[in-house]
């Protein structure tokens, strides 16, 4: 939401919008308030993206103007079903150590879960350089998304949507495997100092004038990695 | 020597809406053509035509050229010019009365949108073909992108949609540019290991990469993301390189946020009396920008100071010798670690150029025609780099982006992750229908074809980013309900073994992109 830009805009400008957005009194309400009544009608998060010339489509603002229901009626809109008829379970890298897996069961296992007081588990395999983990992670009935933690490393995770009672597990559905993110520098830190020369030429790529390097994980952490070498 | 390479990216996602007698979305495509795609064209021709050998590289996006290529859409733009133009006639004579100091920069906007509206008659509405002139005089270097501009690692997991993007991608820009483009545009920079191999086996010869991906590679890389990243495949990678981008890209400290530039956000359609812009903004009275717009950006102010054309153009010039500096001061620096002709590739937005940093596309006239005069800066293409250069980094890059954080969490997060499961099922049900029915002519074939239209517009990376960003939420929403709606018609239809002709002839008349579709892409033993 472009609410940051919000405290650039003049007096006039504020009322119109507060105006469209059903803001009583606006019209004899002062700046400050017309951007307090803005920003709480929107719940502005302390971690909201800056205005930004960068962000794309700012000319159809279409829900920051109160025009969300403009598009109401477009031929062909319908509502999605909330689940599909088949048990199964996908799993999508999001960044370096966190992967999505949502997951669908059919209304015939829900219901014989159900019935048979059985519990349900994600059981997550993960293999990475050479070593095999696996590990359980319980859910309820009703959910159907969680986050996963996974390494760094040479291999690859998969998850499988599981059902138990006592030590007894069945196995409804597996999904395919995701590659882990595997950086040369997270494992030959014994490297860095020898190569150091390199080192500055692959951060003069990803620094900014401020000194500020490009916002990655992985960088963080060869970064870090460096600065132990340097103390040594 | 410091080659450079300047890679600009224009993709605006398919909107068309034809049964509305305006829709405000559609003015993403005509503020974009207006303030960047024709001026950057004037601008290129004029250095062409002075006789100065620049190279520059430019991707447009399949949904982007199908509407460029648009008879009603070309229509709908000759409209929204002519609204502009005639309010550009009363913003002359108002800022003679009011706002004097605005008189200028009135008559800079009518002028720039009357000279704007021949250039778009005299292409024969058509400016793709200005940039494939330039092509053909090798100029410019000419790209494409994913079909809808999917952010592909998402969907690594059905490898026909994967190849449904690529192939049709290259197949619209071939039909529209009449050659085969040797370079693609990664979505957002999106990579995953494997991906290579698909554009690799489809003719590609490059791709961009994120700036992060060479230090955060499998491998070690010898030149750290100043030569040419050569990946398994045999498909060439350009790694972005973000100290420099970053001077034009920070909305901190970039170029484009210079106070004394205009500022995009104080538009008088927000603040001029509704019965004066009426005619110009959105029907019933919803206020949008008009494009004229007469501040500076200041700061963080409701008092904005009013733009001074001459004063902005003086520090661009100057922002131009500072980005050249820079350039040359890197190359310095990386050639004392033993790195030399070192390549630096800029990849930026398009539509940041002009539309939304006013100044941009002074800014890049005057970066191309100063750098054409240094001796240690060429400006190259990527493909030109490949021919030339025999010095490359042989790298295993692990999945990238230039999202925020550098992964996937721009595309999958609390917003927007609930479009993975319908999306993904689509899939699937695209694949059994081929399997289903393979080989299918006629009408069934229109069918399921226009169901591949429909998931491929479904993918779009833009409607997961609008959420993200929450800007238009409510329509990315309606418009990927719109399409797996559609999409879910084929396939309930087809599992009956019917075509519903009406509905049909209504989809593909509302939806006229990739005539070529081919729905057997997205069988499985055609991979």
């Amino acid at each position: 939401m472009i609410l940051v830009n919000i405290e650039s805009l003049s007096l006039s400008e504020l009322r119109n919008i507060a105006e469209q957005e059903g803001i009583s009194d606006s019209d004899v309400m002062d700046r400050d308030e017309l951007v307090e009544a803005l920003q709480e009608k929107y719940e502005e998060e302390d971690d909201a993206p800056d205005s930004d010339t960068n962000t794309r489509y700012l000319s159809g603002i279409t829900d920051f103007r109160g025009m969300g229901n403009y598009v109401e009626g477009l031929p062909g809109v319908v509502d999605l079903p909330d689940d599909y008829a088949d048990t199964e379970i996908h799993l999508v890298l999001r960044n370096c150590l966190w992967a999505y897996c949502f997951w669908t069961f059919s209304q015939k296992d829900a219901d014989e879960i159900a019935d048979t007081g059985r519990s349900v588990y994600l059981s997550v395999t993960i293999m990475a350089d050479g070593k095999t983990e696996h590990f359980e992670v319980p859910a309820a009935l009703g959910d159907n998304e969680w986050n996963l933690s996974i390494p760094y490393g040479n291999g690859w995770a998969e998850v499988s949507l599981v059902s138990g009672k006592g030590d007894e597990r069945r196995v409804h559905a597996v999904s395919k495997r995701i590659q882990l993110i595997d950086p040369y520098w997270l494992r030959h830190e014994d490297e860095m100092k020898a190569s150091d020369l390199l080192y500055r030429v692959y951060l003069s790529l990803l620094k900014t004038k401020e000194g500020a390097v490009v916002e990655n994980q992985v960088v963080e952490d060869i970064v870090e990695l460096f600065r132990k070498e340097d103390i040594r | 020597m410091n080659k450079v390479n300047l890679i600009l990216h224009a993709h605006l996602p398919y909107v068309r809406h034809l049964e509305y007698p305006k829709f405000l979305e559609e003015n993403w495509l005509f503020e974009s053509l207006n303030e960047t795609y024709i001026p950057l064209l004037r601008m290129l021709e004029k250095l062409d035509m002075e006789g100065l050998g620049y190279h520059f590289s430019i991707c447009f996006s399949p949904t982007l050229v199908t509407m460029l290529t648009d008879g009603p859409l070309q229509e709908r733009f000759i409209d929204y010019m002519n609204g502009r133009i005639e309010l550009g006639e009363k913003e002359v004579e108002r800022t003679l009365r009011e706002e004097t100091e605005c008189h200028d920069m009135a008559v800079r906007y009518l002028e720039d949108a009357r000279t704007n509206l021949e250039m778009f008659e005299r292409c024969g509405r058509n400016i793709l073909i200005g940039y494939r002139n330039l092509a053909d005089r090798n100029r410019v270097e000419l790209l494409t992108t994913a079909a809808t501009h999917a952010y592909l690692p998402i969907y690594k997991s059905h490898p026909t949609a994967i190849k449904a993007q690529v192939v049709t991608g290259l197949k619209t820009h071939e039909r529209v540019f009449g050659q085969a483009a040797k370079g693609f545009w990664l979505p957002e920079c999106g990579y995953y290991p494997g991906l290579d191999k698909v554009l690799y086996d489809n003719g590609v010869l490059w791709c961009q990469l994120a700036s992060h991906s060479v230090i955060s590679a499998r491998d070690k890389s010898l030149y750290g993301g100043y030569k040419p990243v050569r990946l398994p495949s045999g498909l060439f990678g350009f790694p972005r390189d973000w100290s420099l981008t970053s001077l034009i890209w920070s909305s901190v400290s970039g170029y484009p946020c210079d106070s004394d530039n205009r500022d995009f956000y104080r538009d008088i359609g927000y603040y001029l009396p509704l019965e004066y812009v009426g005619p110009y903004i959105h029907e019933p009275e919803v206020r949008v920008f008009t494009g004229y717009k007469y501040h500076a950006v200041t700061g963080k102010t409701e008092d904005k100071r009013y733009y001074d054309y001459r004063k902005a153009m003086s520090k661009t010039a100057l922002h131009v010798e500072n980005y050249i500096y820079s350039i040359k001061r890197k190359g310095l620096a990386l050639e004392t670690c033993g790195i030399k002709d070192p390549i630096f590739n800029l990849c930026f937005d398009a539509e940041l150029f002009g539309h939304r940093w006013y100044e941009g596309i002074k800014f890049l006239d005057l970066f191309l025609r100063r750098g054409m005069e240094c001796k240690d800066i060429a400006f190259t293409t990527p493909t030109m780099s490949i021919l030339d250069g025999n010095e490359y980094d042989n790298l295993y890059v692990n999945e990238c982006s230039w999202g925020l954080g550098g992964y996937s969490d721009t595309w999958l997060d609390a917003s927007n992750s609930w479009i993975y499961r319908h999306i993904g099922k689509a899939l699937d049900r695209m694949e059994e229908l081929t399997h289903r029915f393979p080989d299918q002519g006629s009408l069934k074939g229109r069918f399921l074809n226009q169901a591949s239209r429909e998931v491929l517009l479904a993918m779009a990376s833009d409607w997961p980013c609008i959420m993200h960003d929450r800007t238009s939420v409510a329509y990315a929403e309606k418009r990927l309900r719109n399409h797996l709606g559609s999409f879910n018609v084929v396939y309930s239809s087809m599992c009956q073994n019917t075509v519903n002709t009406e509905w049909l002839i209504n989809a593909e008349r509302s939806s006229q992109i990739f005539p070529d579709m081919d729905y057997t892409l997205f069988d499985p033993d055609k991979l």
